[in-house]
């Protein structure tokens, strides 16, 4: 028998990045396959490769024995293939059956049928009924989309996914921000579909993975690193690389935090977007001239950990953040900066038409205060000191990522917020970052960074926290963070 | 010939003037403002208030544009700035409601009457070119609309604040988190913005009749220039007006029959080719 879909040495690059690398990959119909990675490993370009949103460089996709690969999204869903997506994506306004009654008349061409009301529609509205069972939204047929909570959005999701017949349903981070119930009774219900239609999902959350997947493919900077049985994941040495990071970087000698009183406290820090509730009860504190790494997979909620602090997403009521003793929580984010927090974001957000050195005047302008001096960065970040006139847009990853901290130190701040610093750079950037951080911090600025490496938080931090779900679960001391391989490996690696 | 062309560029003027103050708007606040052409029927009306008053129509020039300036303070600081947050639908039905107070009140005021103030002496005369006679007025706007061109270049290119603006328009919340404070550079882009339609208004007061519906009838053409040029781009304003200026001028020579479509039919075109507008940024 034929596999039910099949990937041949796909290729995609945007410019000069190359996000996914040769893939190859046969699925047999049935059964529930994790896609797993680490952040930029190519996931959802892949994702967005069969379902057609995006166009291969090369390659082919086979469906259900017939080629695909020049087929548009829509064709592909006739074809039978589903997708639902990272952001809910549902009629808001609509009760939640004619929610599912859109994909079911558009699936029998039926959708321009304006004098015949749906309330006559009987075969639709069994149909409908029979879907909304099956997510198990029975009872909350005529309530409005947008009353629905979280999880019962999502369910919704699958229904409309469901309606279009698929032999194949793509499932996109299913569990996403979601609370333990919630999370639970979509792994039953993912379980049961796997029942009638095979299922693709892309997925942070290793529990849920390991919970579900019966195969798990590992992508790993758009090539597939390993694939197989969640057993033989658990134990592929390479995969647990690209989770705790190279093992090449040297530890730099950092010397013990400052006592005294602590620059940045958090407490009871809740926070989200919209219905989707990310941060639950995070509470740390940061004392002054430390380097403090946030580790966590991704999707744990490390970065907006980060944007709560820099006032970029607001946190919830009852959320305290005190910095030097003094309450910040939900000031907007300018107020922030000129307080001394000046955040990196991990896409590095360099203003793409300003010069390298119109990117760094953009703080010294906006303060009205002085930074670091040009020389001063240029000797901080030596790749940079010959590209001040060169565009943002110009410069290369590693560069930008330079560029970022480099701006983000203009604003003379005395808490450095670094989101995934070493995230995607090349090991000879990585040596140069350990070492800036290094003379960040003499010069007394603290550090606050998130990452997924465990390597580079060796090199760098004097204390860690371990995120999980949006909560820290771990605290580890220079010590344990060097020493202690079981327990963050565990929470860490797959 | 080339009669045509100048009178069609220096009638682009205007266009750009009111253009450039709704791109700027577009491209850092990211609101479409549909009172920008009241703001210019309000230049108009200012100035030819000023005119009267002073008697002079250089005090009308600097006069009604810095009140129209006002008016966008006002408009920015008390109403807008509420709305950033809303749907977009409801930042248009705000500027829409501008509209209709804006022609009322002007209604109310003056009358609906058309008012045709007079050319100043020393701009009323007219310069023969080949065959031609092409009124001095008409050059002096152009060398007004092109001096405000590279002053706005300079401005946006070579100060602070423009680098400022620009980093802004380009990623707002990034910008923020270095410390920008956007809702003072929002109320003083919107001021600035203000002020060239309401510039634009004060020029056109000797040449074009002014009555209360001309807001109106320069929005849409602003809306095609800024759409043609690239939502947000000063350069694609600019070059999107002259477009349109020199379309209208041989339009009207060559097919009087369809002047009025041609300018739709060139934004059909170029929407079709390149949907992101001749400069504007394409989206990811």
């Amino acid at each position: 028998m034929t596999a039910l879909l099949e990937v041949r040495g796909l290729h995609k690059s945007f410019a000069e990045f190359t996000a996914i690398d040769g893939v190859d990959l046969a699925l047999p119909g049935g059964g529930i396959t994790a896609v797993i990675g680490p952040n930029g490993a190519g996931k959802t370009t892949f994702i967005n490769l069969l379902t057609g949103k995006l166009a291969a460089d090369a390659g082919s996709i086979r469906f259900g024995g017939a080629e695909i690969t020049r087929l548009s999204a829509s064709a592909r869903v006739h074809a039978g293939m589903a997708r639902t997506f990272q952001v809910t994506n549902v009629f808001p306004l609509l009760p939640v059956e004619q929610n599912v009654a859109v994909p079911v008349l558009a699936r029998t061409r039926r959708s321009l049928e304006p004098r015949r009301r749906f309330d006559s529609m009987e075969d639709v509205r069994e149909e409908v009924r029979g879907l909304l069972a099956t997510v198990g939204l029975g009872e909350r047929a005529a309530s409005t989309a947008a009353v629905l909570s979280h999880g019962d959005r999502r369910l919704l999701e699958i229904a409309l996914a469901l309606a279009s017949r698929p032999k194949l349903l793509l499932l996109d981070e299913p569990t996403a921000g979601m609370g333990a119930g919630e999370r639970e009774r979509m792994l039953e219900r993912i379980r049961a579909l796997a029942a009638q239609v095979t299922i693709l999902l892309v997925e942070h959350d290793m529990e849920v993975v390991f919970g579900l997947a019966s195969r798990i493919v590992v992508l790993h900077q758009g090539k597939l690193l390993a694939d197989g049985s969640p057993q033989s994941i658990r134990e592929d040495a390479r995969v647990r690389e690209i989770y705790l990071g190279e093992a090449s970087v040297a530890p730099a000698p950092t010397t013990a935090a400052g006592a005294g009183a602590p620059l940045l406290e958090v407490e009871h820090l809740d926070a989200g977007y919209q219905a989707s509730h990310v941060l639950h009860d995070v509470s740390f504190g940061v004392a002054r001239g430390g380097v403090v790494a946030l580790l966590g997979r991704n999707g744990v909620g490390k970065t907006t950990t980060l944007r709560s602090l820099a006032g970029l997403t607001p946190p919830w009521r009852g959320s305290r953040i005190r910095l030097q003793g003094e309450d910040i929580a939900g000031q907007p984010p300018e107020r922030i900066a000129a307080r001394g927090v000046s955040y990196v974001p991990d896409d590095r957000r360099i203003f793409p038409d300003l010069t390298a050195a119109e990117n760094l005047r953009v703080p010294l302008l906006a303060l009205k205060r002085g930074g670091w001096t040009r020389e001063k960065i240029g000797a901080l970040f030596p790749p940079l000191a010959t590209l001040w006139e060169r565009k943002g847009q110009h410069l290369s990853g590693g560069e930008q990522k330079m560029l970022a901290i480099a701006r983000a130190l203009m604003t003379a701040p005395s808490l450095l917020l670094l989101d995934e610093p070493s995230e995607g750079l090349s090991p000879l950037i990585v040596r140069i970052l350990v070492e800036a951080l290094a003379q960040i911090r003499k010069e007394g600025v603290t550090v606050l960074l998130a990452d997924q490496n465990l390597m580079f938080a060796r090199a760098v931090a004097d204390r860690a926290l371990v995120m999980e779900r949006g909560r820290i679960v771990y605290a580890a001391e220079r010590a344990q963070l060097l020493g202690d391989q079981s327990t963050l490996q565990r929470l860490l690696a797959v | 010939m080339l009669f045509q062309g100048l009178v069609g560029l220096s009638e682009a003027m205007y266009l750009w003037l009111v253009a450039a103050g709704l791109s700027l708007i577009f491209g850092v606040l990211r609101v479409l403002n549909f009172a920008h052409g009241s703001l210019y029927m309000l230049g108009a009306y200012f100035a030819w208030v000023a005119f009267r008053i002073t008697g002079s129509f250089w005090a009308a020039l600097l006069i009604g544009p810095l009140l129209v300036a006002a008016v966008g303070w006002g408009m920015e600081y008390g109403f807008l700035r509420r709305v950033y947050r809303v749907e977009v639908a409801f930042q248009l039905l705000l500027t829409f409601a501008f509209v209709l107070i804006f022609d009322d009140l002007v209604k109310l005021a003056f009358g609906p009457v058309y008012q045709s103030p007079p050319t100043p002496a020393a701009l009323s005369g007219a310069v023969r070119i080949g065959r031609s006679i092409l009124p001095t007025y008409h050059l002096f706007i152009l060398a007004v609309g092109a001096a405000v061109g590279l002053g706005l270049w300079i401005f946006l290119e070579k100060t602070g604040f423009g680098l400022i603006i620009r980093a802004t328009a380009a990623d707002r919340e990034m910008a923020r988190a270095l410390g920008v404070r956007s809702s003072r550079l929002f109320t003083w882009v919107f001021v600035l913005g203000a002020w060239l339609a309401g510039l634009g208004g004060a020029l056109s007061m000797p040449v074009r009749a002014i009555s209360p519906g001309m807001g109106e009838f320069i929005i849409i053409e602003a809306f095609v220039v800024v759409v043609l040029g690239g939502l947000g781009s000063l350069r694609g304003a600019f070059v999107g007006a002259l477009l349109i200026g020199l379309l209208h001028a041989y339009g009207l020579v060559f097919m009087p029959v369809f002047e009025l479509a041609l300018a739709y039919i060139a934004m059909a075109a170029v929407l079709i080719v390149r949907p992101w507008g001749l400069f504007g940024a394409r989206e990811a």
